[in-house]
């Protein structure tokens, strides 16, 4: 069972999309985590609308690492889907913002740490995530919603809270990643 | 946060890391600076009173405006495309303070007066739509 479970973690690029039990399971249960963080974040008031930690990345982040890009994606989808679903917003612009964002950040993140995982640290990729999640936001904001360029007097706000946001997404993520310890963290 | 979990995130963190930050908060602070050099000026100013809009005024009309505020008068002094407040009857005068705004989306806000005077531009842009 366990090497069944390394084999198919060590060769993410056969043809065929292999889903044993046990990553069933820990997709399933990164998913709930992501969820509950998504949930939790949409209720706890915010001094500026915009202004969010994006704790849900948590989740994406320990999917990245521990798992592989495929999975972190996978994740990430169906958490914004079923999120959304839960908070009544499917397929309304703030979905868009949210779906557009996190598979972005996503798609960065994973592949910093595929090809510099030597240069960035869970803290740098997190970090890098965190801008990345909120500048596709804002750029879907000027496309789709207010078609008006004084959007982006924000990015510069956002910039500096990324920093910030992104680090304690990063920190918790490590620490949590430390607490599973199912697989030992690359630098 | 005990000193082991410390130790081992500073362990962690790569020199690539702190170039990321370095990098970023630049870009934020250059970006910042940029957009503050080529916001626009605004148009006019929106004197709001318990969230309702009492009056609202051309920013190049020169003029001498007092409010009524929830606990005592303010007046707003319009000067050569600036608003600043220049008197107000509450304890701590921090829209006094606040001094001279001219650019679109600034305000001076007066809390104990429940008193907010922004710039606008040419049109309201107000946002829509909270994000999730």
């Amino acid at each position: 069972m366990e090497n069944e479970t390394i084999n198919s973690m060590s060769s993410p690029n056969n043809k065929k999309y292999s889903l044993s039990n046990s990553k069933l399971v820990r997709l399933s249960l990164l998913i709930a985590l992501g969820l509950i963080l998504f949930l939790f974040e949409s209720f706890i008031p915010r001094p500026l609308p915009w202004l969010k930690p994006g704790l849900a990345h948590i989740a994406t982040l320990i999917a990245i690492i521990m798992m592989g890009m495929r999975e972190a994606i996978i994740v990430v989808v169906i958490r914004v889907l079923v999120g959304s679903l839960l908070l009544g917003s499917l397929f309304n612009p703030a979905f868009v913002l949210s779906f557009g964002g996190g598979v972005t950040a996503t798609l960065v993140m994973a592949l910093t740490h595929r090809y510099f995982s030597r240069t960035f640290s869970i803290f740098g990729i997190s970090i890098l995530g965190a801008v990345v999640h909120n500048l596709t936001q804002l750029l879907l904001v000027q496309i789709l919603i207010v078609h008006r360029i004084e959007i982006f007097y924000l990015a510069p706000f956002m910039i500096l809270s990324s920093l910030f946001t992104g680090f304690i997404v990063g920190l918790l993520s490590f620490l949590l990643i430390q607490k599973i310890q199912l697989v030992s963290i690359p630098r | 946060m005990n000193e082991t979990v410390k130790s081992s995130i500073l362990k962690v963190i790569t020199p690539g890391d702190k170039i990321l930050v370095v990098l970023i908060l630049a870009l934020g602070i250059i970006s910042l600076i940029a957009l503050n050099h080529v916001r626009q000026p605004g148009e006019s100013v929106i004197i709001e009173v318990n969230g309702q809009v009492v009056q609202q005024l051309d920013l190049n009309t020169s003029q001498e405006v007092t409010v009524n505020g929830s606990i005592g008068k303010i007046v707003i002094k319009i000067d050569q495309g600036t608003a600043r407040v220049i008197h107000s009857d509450c304890p701590e005068k921090i829209c006094v303070k606040t001094g001279k705004i001219h650019r679109v989306g600034e305000m001076i806000v007066c809390v104990p007066n429940k008193v907010v005077v922004k710039i606008n531009g040419k049109r309201n842009n107000q946002f829509d739509v909270i994000t999730q």
